[in-house]
């Protein structure tokens, strides 16, 4: 039923993805639009708060975590110089990966939550979440545990690391919190899901993702080995530490809040050594930026990477949090990461590895460079106004401007910020239109070689 | 042809998965930031209270009548779902006023079991200011 196919999982992990993207940004547009016309599509399905954890739930775990499945089912057999341990396996995970998707997707519609941020699922889509994620890490484990190289290359610790992060992370956020009783407890459980998803899956993959591609796209030599151990070791340290943070200036002893603050500004360490590192790897091929759009992505990224590592350390810091805390600018540093930083370096896998699956290049060049503008742009405009607009709106609360009259002061920065998404939106298209004409125009291909071969026989 | 990784001032690169990894020092400039952020770190966990300081406010409750008034009243009578209030002492007599807040009026609730005589009065006091 399933197809062994060698590259079958990683190619078909991506295509899942990118169907994902398409759904999650529209709900996230969605979630924009309501902000301007409340009235929108107001039934008991698309209510604003179903949607807004719809949109989140979405682009993160189904979205960002199946591009990073696809490049990891191709990456990993790569670096282990091996198969990937069951291809079969592989494409049955993906099945059900996508049913309890499917089903959290539903259930949020339908107003089941567990009103945790980036855990908003039912408990019975997360246990089945869990096996899934489960046979994932298995299956890459065992292909690790085959390989034929033997050294571990820095990117196989970050996902290595990652998959075991993952299922960590989701056990602690999701389960104790259903049978624990007082609200700040819950909600430090809650936030330690919340911001590892972050930190020890999405930022661990993705770090993991550009240290494989830059030195293929480039053809340069990874710059320094002692970097690449300073900053593994450095963030699986200290990123746990980082939840508190979340509710800085909040009814949480000040020995958690510090604990949770001082590891979120430890993190420059790890950062700025991994960005070092990347640009170390990076000197004297900055020009290829202009041609090839993969390493495009991946530095753009890198430098996303490098601005939502700044602003996030500074805002643990209670005299920042107490100004920007609940307002606007929140949601636009929220989307510097997943989106800036690290769905960038995924288009730049997708953009890397389906052309070696296929055996084709990627159809139009045009609509890559038009995904990388629009996206980039998009996410500019999208994210200056959400900042501009946390800004205003933090100092208008501090005044004591009446709540409502701070509410009608947001509309142009609401509206800018719609504009914006609809270019991420729309850049989304392009990839999604030019993975579906490689891939066709590959098969057929292939079967005219075929053909032609049959004949010439 | 794998050299063990301790060699860290080796200039000659390793070779792992057909990838060449260099030997690099790690920038000076990286070193000093890293000590910065461990100093400071150290500092923040010695001598900060972890939370800010907020002085509790200085004459409280002095006017709590606007308070409620913005907090409740508000939310309709500033949007245009129900009529503006300004003025509104001049075209209504006191005891009128007291019994919509008490018990409602067309699509407005009533919200009487939610105050007290004494906050309704202070509400009252802040309607007349209110132009």
């Amino acid at each position: 039923m399933f197809t062994d196919e060698k590259w079958s999982s990683s190619k078909n992990w991506f295509i899942a993805a990118v169907f994902w993207i398409i759904i999650g940004m529209s709900m996230g547009l969605l979630t924009a639009t309501k902000q301007i016309w409340p009235e929108l599509l107001n039934n008991r399905w698309f209510t604003y708060g179903h949607v807004r954890s719809a949109h989140v739930m979405l682009v993160i775990y189904a979205w960002l975590s199946m591009a990073y499945v696809g490049s990891m089912f191709y990456m990993i057999p790569k670096l282990a110089k091996t198969k990937v341990y069951s291809e079969k396996m592989g494409n049955f995970a993906l099945v059900f990966y996508n049913i309890v998707i499917l089903e959290g997707f539903f259930a949020l519609l339908l107003g089941q939550t567990e009103v945790i941020e980036y855990g908003e699922f039912p408990l019975w889509v997360d246990v089945q979440l869990l096996v899934a994620i489960g046979l994932v890490a298995y299956n890459l484990f065992k292909t690790v545990g085959r390989r034929q190289e033997k050294m571990l290359y820095v990117s196989l610790w970050y996902f290595l690391g990652s998959l075991l992060w993952l299922p960590l992370t989701w056990i602690v956020g999701n389960f104790p919190a259903q049978w624990i009783p007082s609200g700040v407890q819950q909600g430090l459980m809650g936030w330690f899901l919340g911001h590892n998803a972050i930190g020890l899956w999405m930022t661990t993959v993705g770090v993991g993702q550009i240290y494989y591609l830059l030195p293929k796209l480039t053809g340069r030599p990874l710059y320094s080995h002692q970097l690449s151990m300073i900053g593994f070791w450095a963030i699986a340290t200290f990123y746990v530490w980082n939840g508190p943070h979340h509710l800085m200036n909040g009814p949480i002893p000040g020995w958690i809040s510090k604990a949770g603050v001082i590891p979120s500004i430890v993190l420059l360490i790890p950062v700025w050594a991994v960005l070092a590192n990347f640009w170390g790897t990076m000197k004297g091929s900055w020009s290829q930026t202009r041609t090839s759009v993969p390493l495009r992505f991946t530095v753009a990224g890198t430098i996303f990477y490098l601005f939502a590592c700044l602003q996030g350390p500074l805002q643990a810091l209670p005299s920042v949090s107490s100004v920007i805390k609940f307002t606007h600018w929140t949601v636009g540093h929220a989307h510097m990461g997943p989106f800036g930083a690290f769905s960038f370096t995924s288009f730049a896998a997708i953009y890397y590895i389906l052309p070696k699956i296929v055996g084709r290049e990627m159809f139009s060049k045009r609509a890559m460079e038009a995904h990388f503008w629009f996206s980039t742009v998009g996410f500019l405009v999208f994210a200056f106004s959400l900042w501009i607009a946390g800004v205003v709106q933090g100092f208008a609360w501090i005044e004591g401007v009446p709540f409502l009259q701070t509410v009608l002061m947001m509309e142009p920065y609401v509206q800018g910020r719609a504009i914006g998404g609809t270019m991420m939106y729309v850049a989304q298209f392009f990839l999604a239109w030019n993975m579906y004409k490689t891939i066709k125009l590959a098969k057929l291909e292939k079967k005219q070689q075929a053909q032609q071969q049959a004949a010439s026989a | 042809m794998k050299k063990e990784y301790q060699q860290h001032d080796s200039k000659e690169a390793d070779i792992v998965s057909d990838i060449k990894i260099e030997h690099n020092r790690v920038p000076k400039l990286l070193v000093a930031v890293f000590y910065v952020v461990a100093i400071w770190a150290i500092g923040y966990a010695i001598f900060m209270p972890g939370k800010l300081a907020v002085e509790p406010a200085a004459a409280p409750q002095d006017n709590k009548g606007e308070l409620i008034f913005e907090g409740t009243c508000l939310s309709c009578h500033a949007t245009g779902a129900a009529p503006d209030l300004s003025g509104v002492t001049d075209r209504m007599p006191e005891e009128d006023i007291k019994n919509v807040i008490k018990k409602g009026r067309n699509t407005m609730p009533a919200i009487g079991h939610l105050y007290t005589e004494k906050e309704i009065e202070l509400v009252y006091e802040y309607l007349k200011d209110y132009r």
